[in-house]
């Protein structure tokens, strides 16, 4: 919250009227997928943070074998069902919101500020030695799939969660880079940019002020719609053996695990599979309200 | 002796490279603007004059070519001008729509220029205030944004804005061109009030020649980068002698028979203005005139000056040089 106002101090973000937040509301709850997004967004957000305390078996989050209860199928005790090694499927899933979340979360704050900033200086400077090179250095590592540098990555250094992240970080400024070079160099034609140079204001207030408040709405929207992208990223480096090292309770891991013993026991894998994805689904249709919301904006 | 000029404008061009040659944009075209005057510079889309105002105000540096502001050299881009002298040329753009940063408070806006330039340090609420009065918006409008208001609105915080800093000379890119009719007099009466309120120059660019009457002191007519005629505005609208200039009077609509009367005879407008990438060889003109001669299609007339303070760019009058 500290944050915020020192921003909106700075002029980076506009003051806001509480009639503005609720217009944004009203505009954003138009739409029931987008609240049914923010929901499934906002359940996981919670048993993630609560897991010790929401679980059944939290201890069965950590190294933990009980050979005698292994493989069973989903009954009351056990609403998932267990493990190869007794362990509750649905107490690990709840546990692996949590790495999916914090890898999420981690990489996004790592990638969005320089990619941004990088992103406003190659706008600003469109078609000058220093967009040249920094937009030439980011299409080389958006030419590389993501996957694949990650593994290139991950298998070179030690695998384990936090190589992955920085693994799936070095490859994802690119794309913020990309889109706010995009519309820096578009608004940086725009009169009230002009206004702002014969004025004589420096190059940081026009970056920062002038032209990023008017990107925040669509980094916004990526940054929503990238958490889920990160999440199939990060457990798909845990599913080949890359990220999270067992006994962890990643999701990923968990259905490489599982998938072993398809299909007779056949929960170890879907239900961690299911989890993925209400957690992409339910990023997915957040990040096309918060678009929403912005767009309306925009108009 | 102090020279009369606060800009001049010598031998200015203005050349955008593009992939299929150069668009002349501005070419070769000199004029002066004198203290306390409104010089006018008008001429149809694609003629150069907005590209004029803006190489003036620094937003392109010119390819070749000086400007003068009292007596200094500004033919550099804006970034290189020294920051006190930025202050003293101001613009104010067509759309306030567009010139008016749609995320930032009308307070936010008003208060850029007098941070920038030292005016006021800290909250500048009171100065934000004032000048808020002075272009008749109510002082509640400071927290408000840009799409809250109306154009006419738009317009006058635009001009708040540029005249925060104290300016002695303003360039009007068609400053009316995008509002409604209601307000168009409004803004016009306001801007000439200013003018002689706080002693400014105007650069007044529009394409509206009935406009331009009624403003303006001297009046250059561009076409395709150059200008044509020259003249102070009585001469200009009464004896005007570029078959360009005549055309364009002629194709003003009028509605009472003193108003004809007053037009020069008519002349059929013909074409439309060529694209900018082939302007045609000799005078740009000769494919539309109506009085060309064989000269116009193989040689480009100079600017000659008919009579004092009225310049004409037209082989017709080449035998009646002063």
């Amino acid at each position: 919250m500290f944050l915020l106002e020192k921003l909106k101090d700075l002029g980076v973000l506009s003051p806001r009227k509480t009639e503005d937040y609720k217009k944004a509301w009203y505009k954003f709850s138009r739409n029931p997928f987008s609240v049914a997004g923010l929901v499934i967004v906002i359940v996981v957000v919670i048993l993630a943070i609560l897991a010790p305390y929401v679980t059944p078996y939290p201890h069965h989050a950590e190294f933990f074998v009980d050979f005698a209860n292994a493989n069973q199928p989903p009954s009351l005790a056990h609403l998932f069902g267990t493990d190869q090694f007794g362990r509750d499927v649905l107490t690990r899933v709840i546990f692996g919101f949590r790495y999916s979340l914090i890898m999420a979360a981690t990489i996004l704050v790592i990638v969005t500020p320089p990619g941004v900033i990088l992103g406003l200086i190659a706008g600003y400077y469109r078609d000058r030695w220093i967009d040249m090179v920094i937009m030439r250095i980011a299409d080389i590592f958006v030419a590389v799939p993501p996957l694949v540098l990650a593994l290139a990555i991950c298998s070179v250094l030690e695998p384990n969660l936090f190589n992955a992240m920085m693994a799936v970080s070095l490859m994802w400024w690119p794309w913020y880079t990309r889109l706010v070079y995009g519309m820096a160099s578009s608004l940086r034609m725009e009169p009230f940019i002009q206004a702002a140079e014969i004025i004589g204001a420096s190059k940081f207030h026009i970056m920062f002020k002038e032209i990023l408040p008017n990107c925040l709405g669509a980094i916004l929207t990526k940054v929503t719609l990238d958490a889920a992208w990160v999440i199939i990223l990060g457990s798909a480096l845990s599913f080949v053996g890359l990220g999270a090292q067992p006994p962890t309770p990643d999701l990923g891991t968990m259905l490489s695990d599982g998938a072993k013993y398809m299909p007779t026991v056949w929960w170890i894998t879907i239900f961690p599979a299911m989890a993925i994805a209400v957690i992409i689904l339910g990023f997915n249709l957040l990040g096309d309200g918060v678009r929403d919301v912005f767009a309306a904006e925009a108009h | 002796m102090p020279s009369e000029n606060i800009l001049e404008v010598i031998n200015l061009k203005k050349y955008f490279k593009v992939s299929k040659g150069v668009i002349k944009a501005v070419d070769d075209i000199s004029f002066t603007v004198k203290y306390g005057e409104t010089f006018g510079l008008v001429g149809e889309s694609g003629s150069g004059k907005s590209t004029t105002g803006h190489v003036v105000v620094g937003l392109y540096a010119p390819t070749s070519g000086k400007i003068l502001y009292e007596g200094i050299d500004m033919s550099m881009g804006v970034e290189r001008r020294p920051l006190n002298l930025k202050k003293k040329i101001q613009m104010v753009f067509q759309d306030p729509a567009t010139s008016l940063n749609p995320k930032r408070t009308i307070k936010q806006i008003i208060e850029l220029p007098l941070k920038v330039h030292g005016i006021s340090h800290g909250d500048a609420s009171q100065k934000v205030a004032e000048l808020l009065q002075m272009v008749e918006l109510p002082v509640e409008y400071m927290d408000r944004y840009p799409t809250e208001l109306g154009g006419g609105e738009r317009q006058m915080v635009a001009i708040a804005r540029a005249l925060a800093v104290n300016p002695s000379f303003i360039i009007l890119d068609e400053p009316t061109s995008a509002l409604d009719v209601s307000i168009q007099a409004k803004i016009i009466n306001m801007l000439m009030r200013f003018q002689k309120e706080f002693d400014l120059s105007y650069l007044f660019i529009t394409h509206n020649l009935s406009l331009m009457r009624n403003v303006a002191s001297r009046v250059a007519i561009m076409y395709l980068g150059k200008i044509a005629e020259l003249a102070p505005t009585e001469e200009f609208f009464y004896n005007p002698l570029h078959p360009y200039t005549k055309m364009l009077l002629s194709s003003i609509p009028v509605i009472t028979d003193e108003e004809e009367a007053m037009k020069p005879k008519k002349v059929i407008s013909t074409g439309e203005i060529p694209g900018a990438l082939n302007v045609p060889p000799g005078c740009s003109f000769h494919p539309r005139c109506p009085e060309r001669l064989e000269i116009c299609d193989k040689v480009d007339p100079c600017m000659l000056e008919i009579s004092p303070g009225h310049f004409v760019r037209c082989h017709l009058y080449n035998s009646m040089k002063v």
